[in-house]
């Protein structure tokens, strides 16, 4: 198959008008102009249009298994596919959990029969010590450790040999960095703090350095708790990303939303959002996440019992392009922290770049289309969003995936199963 | 002659043997997964009375690599030695099964017993406190992968020397070689024991005794760290004034040559800076990484596929 893709190319020497052309899935050419006999032209020189390098999610849930009512490999790609991104790489607490072997090799299964987008697989802390085995690597791009349940408590020592692990196969260790040490009481039930933050990303970074694993702080949500992550950053090798949601809702919104907006860590300050914005903007915080976690209605009911989390890939790039419209962040920042720092986080050197060589993931986007973010027409089984009802301007327009396009002007046109495991990316 | 041999101490070995380790792992790390299936149908069996999933892992990932097959268990409980087999016939079972057998053991000298019951090569991953001979041909490997020699280098070793399994196997294995001088830095409390004084005097081996690493620290190839545990202090005060005084920060390297490389059995604490992690010292995590190219080596060597 060979494709080429024209307009305003994002590239790393500016933003260019040109071609890229794209044969069995790699870019083998990136020019001015291209003319050549192709399958497929994808002509998209017009006003206001980008082209990105693929959006990469370095964190969601797409459930699946036994959860399959809050989201399943098809409709989370799909919702991925509508939101630009190329890659997401899956959570593993899922029912069962991806912690042994077979669970993984079952995930992989499942996951190639319906994604539609590539995607990751992480790994999470086992039961048993046998379940941390040679062969993990070859499907799971990494581990994520939920150190108030895996690292604060008796499982610390099966965690540690996790990390061992993560080390010596030289696999990036995903922290939710949150110490329950910190944690305090609220209305909707035990909530962590900015210190709790802090005081986590301390531990794992003293821990990436007894043992020489990479670690990945994901959901950075407080000022503090960047703080405490740039002062390490200045050492020692460490990366982290943050929300939409927590550089644009505050405890504010928390409160006014209710259960929908309820999320784990919890939304802080408006202090808070400005400091990381600050933090993405000049480029210390690496990237940005949508923790899309599904889950359905009846679960975020009520305020004290939901629970935490909601939908984000449908609604991330459109806020953040928004943003852009704005004058609050620049596209270029957009195309680091989705785009270039998430690959290179993930260790894929094949993709976050439009240059020959790369696999062929782009996402192109309107800069100028609006609309009003509605919940009832998203692909996710979530509908609903903390951040509906706002009017958004600027929208990913085509989704490309190893150059077949899979989303194009806000339809799915691909079948689910053409989604890969990024590790196939070699 | 390796071929159907026992790995119990690396006292056993031949400095000749060991280089020839060396040259073999280098050629291993060189092979990618399983390009080259030197060992196919052959069967480890990984016998860890003891938990240790760094080692278990990598002889498992190094018998992978070579194309063969791993059996057995990681932890005594939930096999048949919980019921109360004996050492003695768990080894036996094992031996008809498998084509090698790698095993660790709390007690000194399990392994030997099992070199003796077992027809098939015996592998000690570790038994006692003294001995651990694949981390020993690690750590020699990473002084002669990284400094292309070991002969001739000023090598210290700093930290536990007393209880430390590791410090023991690496001090065992350097008689077989001929550095300039080794030199033991440790707190009054934490030297060698007697023994290991006895042993290293009976050899050629030039050591030196002391506790100050800043007056040897220009003269230094290679500075080998090892933790220094909470529990061997009977007084605090004096645990946390020992614990500052063998830290090994960005400060003192500076003092060092530009060549010199830092090594520890991992995990480390606190006894390396984490500032000296991202410096050309660091040689640690690489060490931890030779782990499975050395031990790809010893599996093809016992097991004849290379010679």
């Amino acid at each position: 198959m060979r494709s080429i893709v024209k307009g305003k190319l994002f590239t790393s020497k500016g933003i260019l008008d040109g071609s890229i052309l794209i044969e069995d899935g790699r870019i083998t050419r990136v020019a001015r102009d291209i003319q050549e006999q192709v399958d497929r032209v994808l002509d998209y020189r017009k006003k206001g249009h980008i082209v990105l390098p693929g959006l990469v999610d370095m964190h969601v849930h797409m459930r699946d298994f036994e959860l399959s009512y809050k989201e399943d490999f098809y409709t989370g790609t799909g919702a991925a596919a509508m939101g630009g991104f190329t890659v997401v790489a899956d959570m593993p607490n899922t029912k069962p959990k991806v912690n042994k072997l077979a669970v993984l090799r079952e995930r992989e299964r499942v996951a190639k029969s319906k994604a539609l987008v590539d995607y990751g697989l992480y790994y999470g802390v086992p039961d048993r010590e046998d379940d941390i085995v040679d062969g993990i690597e070859a499907l799971a791009i990494g581990f994520k450790v939920f150190m108030q349940h895996e690292f604060y408590t008796d499982k610390r020592e099966l965690t540690e040999k996790v990390l061992e692990f993560a080390s010596w196969k030289k696999m990036l260790v995903v922290a939710h960095a949150e110490n329950p040490k910190f944690f305090v009481k609220t209305q909707m039930g035990t909530a962590g703090t900015p210190e709790a933050e802090a005081s986590a990303i301390k531990d794992i970074t003293g821990l990436a350095s007894s043992y020489g694993f990479q670690p990945h702080v994901t959901h950075l949500s407080s000022a503090a708790g960047a703080r405490e992550f740039l002062k390490w950053k200045k050492q020692a090798r460490i990366t982290a990303d943050t929300c939409p949601y927590y550089l644009l809702l505050s405890d504010d919104d928390a409160r006014l939303q209710g259960a929908i907006a309820k999320v784990h860590p919890p939304l802080k300050s408006s202090a808070d959002a400005e400091f990381l914005l600050k933090k993405l903007k000049d480029g210390g915080i690496d990237a940005i996440s949508s923790d899309h976690a599904p889950h359905s209605l009846e679960e975020k009911a009520n305020l004290e019992s939901a629970l935490p989390g909601f939908p984000g890939l449908e609604t991330t790039l459109p806020i953040l392009l928004t943003m852009v419209n704005k004058g609050l962040l620049g596209i270029e920042d957009i195309a680091r922290a989705c785009a270039t720092n998430p690959s290179k986080n993930l260790g894929l050197n094949m993709i976050g770049a439009i240059e020959e060589g790369k696999i062929g993931n782009l996402t192109i986007v309107d800069l100028h289309r609006r609309a009003k973010i509605d919940p009832k027409t998203f692909v996710s089984k979530a509908k609903y969003s903390p951040f509906e009802g706002r009017e958004v301007e600027g929208m990913a327009v085509a989704t490309i995936v190893r150059g077949q396009p899979v989303m194009l002007d806000g339809e799915v046109v691909t079948q689910g199963g053409w989604g890969e495991n990024v590790k196939t990316y070699g | 002659m390796f071929k159907g041999r026992d790995v119990i101490s690396i006292l056993d070995f031949t400095r000749g043997e060991l280089e020839k380790i060396f040259r073999v792992a280098l050629k291993m790390e060189r092979i990618g997964k399983r390009e080259k299936p030197l060992l196919k149908d052959r069967v480890l069996a990984a016998a860890f009375f003891e938990p240790s999933t760094r080692t278990r892992l990598s002889f498992e990932a190094a018998m992978h690599r070579l194309g063969g097959s791993v059996i057995g268990f990681s932890d005594a409980e939930g096999t048949s030695l919980a019921k109360g087999e004996n050492l003695a016939d768990t080894v036996k079972m094992l031996d008809s099964y498998a084509d090698v057998i790698v095993m660790r053991h709390r007690v000194e000298g399990a392994a030997k017993l099992a070199a003796e019951i077992a027809e098939v090569p015996v592998i000690n991953a570790g038994d006692g406190s003294k001995h651990h001979p694949t981390q020993a041909m690690i750590d020699l490997y990473t002084i002669w992968r990284e400094l292309g020699r070991i002969d001739g280098l000023h090598i210290a070793l700093t930290g536990d020397l007393r209880y430390g399994r590791a410090a023991a196997s690496i001090l065992y294995a350097l008689t077989k070689f001929k550095p300039k001088r080794v030199s033991l830095i440790s707190p009054a409390s934490l030297k060698p024991r007697k023994e290991m004084g006895d042993f290293l005097r009976g050899s050629k081996l030039k050591f030196f005794e002391g506790e100050n690493l800043e007056e040897i620290i220009q003269d230094l190839d290679v500075l080998y760290v090892t933790r220094i545990q909470k529990e061997r202090f009977p007084d605090p005060a004096e645990y946390e004034k020992v614990k500052g005084s063998y830290r090994i920060a960005p400060e003192l390297l500076s003092r060092a040559k530009k060549t010199t490389i830092v090594l520890h059995p991992l995990p480390k604490i606190d006894e390396i800076d984490l500032q000296v992690d991202g410096t050309k010292f660091a040689k640690y995590f690489q060490q931890a990484a030779y782990g499975v190219p050395v031990r790809m080596a010893l599996l093809a060597l016992l097991l004849g596929g290379v010679r």
